[in-house]
């Protein structure tokens, strides 16, 4: 594609027409920020609760998986790993998973898992956002994100979320 | 721009800012009016489908509202709830459970020959939603939010030769796709 193609072809990028937002997103919007800022301001205890839930959650899923041997994963996340270790660990999980039937139809323990996941990508992204050059602190949200990975392959692969979830609750 | 939101608010940007601060519900709603279609506009272009671009919407407004208290900088309002919504965007390319859903959407129904007079701006959309997501994401935030190779490569987690490919790649692709 020669510049003059490319130009005309951005040119008409730009030209797209804005587009409507769904009706009601509004609303929506308001309603959970309402309920947001309420909630921050009173430090609910159901909020407080539900980290609870998450923390036992993960902690029985490390637990159990952690008794495991011959995982690749384990190998990985022995000390030292380094972050190249761990993004090519992060890679092999994310194409696990994405190999596995009915993938992203998580449970609820799946979603605990997913949720916390999408924290620390989060967290990752807002570092390359801000030109943070925390290596420290890159490789430690990696290393949880291999964590929450393996657990989230494991309650996939071997469909143990509901016993898990019953066993810890 | 501002003598608009002069007019539609009796105040100045700071002033929204400073009422957004205090959790006004006029100053919110104000906030989103005035952003939602740009916002939903960038979430769509960016990530392709409907679906996941009204999330990311959502987080994004969610966010502008309970957290207006961190902005600083009370001229740069607009600047500040884009930048939030490509990275909402960008979250969501990054991540592999929302990756999944935004696979290039081979399933949308090419142009019919009884509507080859359809809007040059249709047959255009209906390419990029056929473009691989990264790809897509690149030609938008390039070409139309006006960020540098390097900046898009540090946003994706690689280099400025990887914007770069992956610009070239989405042109190329953009064109057959176009002339298909």
């Amino acid at each position: 594609m020669n510049e003059q193609e490319h130009q005309t072809l951005r040119d008409e990028i730009r030209a797209l027409p804005d587009l409507d937002p769904p009706p009601g997103l509004g609303d929506r919007v308001m309603a959970i920020s309402a309920e947001r800022q309420a909630r921050t301001g009173s430090k609910a205890p159901l909020a407080l609760a539900a980290c609870l839930v998450a923390a036992v959650a993960l902690s029985v899923l490390v637990v159990n998986r952690s008794d495991r041997e011959g995982d690749m994963g384990q190998q990985v996340l022995a000390a030292q790993a380094s972050v190249a270790d761990l993004i090519a660990e992060s890679q092999r999980l994310e194409e696990r998973l994405r190999s596995m039937p009915l993938h992203g139809a998580y449970g609820d323990t799946g979603r605990v898992l997913a949720y916390r996941i999408a924290d620390v990508d989060g967290a990752l992204n807002a570092m390359y956002l801000q030109d943070m050059d925390a290596s420290d602190e890159r490789a430690r949200l990696l290393h949880q994100r291999v964590v929450l990975l393996q657990s989230l392959v494991e309650v996939e692969s071997q469909d143990r979320g509901a016993a898990i979830y019953r066993a810890a609750f | 721009m501002l003598r608009f939101e002069q007019q539609a608010n009796g105040g100045t940007p700071a002033d929204i800012v400073e009422r957004l601060k205090r959790g006004d519900r006029s100053a919110q709603e104000w906030v989103y009016r005035s952003y939602s279609r740009m916002v939903y506009t960038t979430a769509r272009r960016m990530l392709g489908d409907p679906g996941l671009a009204e999330d990311a919407m959502q987080d994004t407004f969610v966010d502008v509202l309970t957290k207006a208290g961190t902005l600083d900088q009370e001229g740069a309002l607009g600047a500040w709830v884009r930048r939030i919504a490509i990275n909402h965007c960008l979250m969501r390319l990054r991540s592999p459970w929302t990756r999944w859903r935004v696979v290039p959407r081979s399933d949308v129904d090419p142009v019919r020959s009884d509507e080859a007079t359809v809007e040059c701006a249709t047959d255009l959309e209906r390419a990029l939603d056929r473009l691989p997501p990264k790809a897509r994401a690149v030609i938008w935030l390039h070409d139309v939010e006006g960020y540098t190779h390097k900046e898009i490569g540090r946003l994706f987690g690689r280099t400025a030769s990887y914007s770069k490919s992956q610009l070239a790649r989405g042109y190329q692709r953009l064109r057959e796709l176009r002339s298909n």
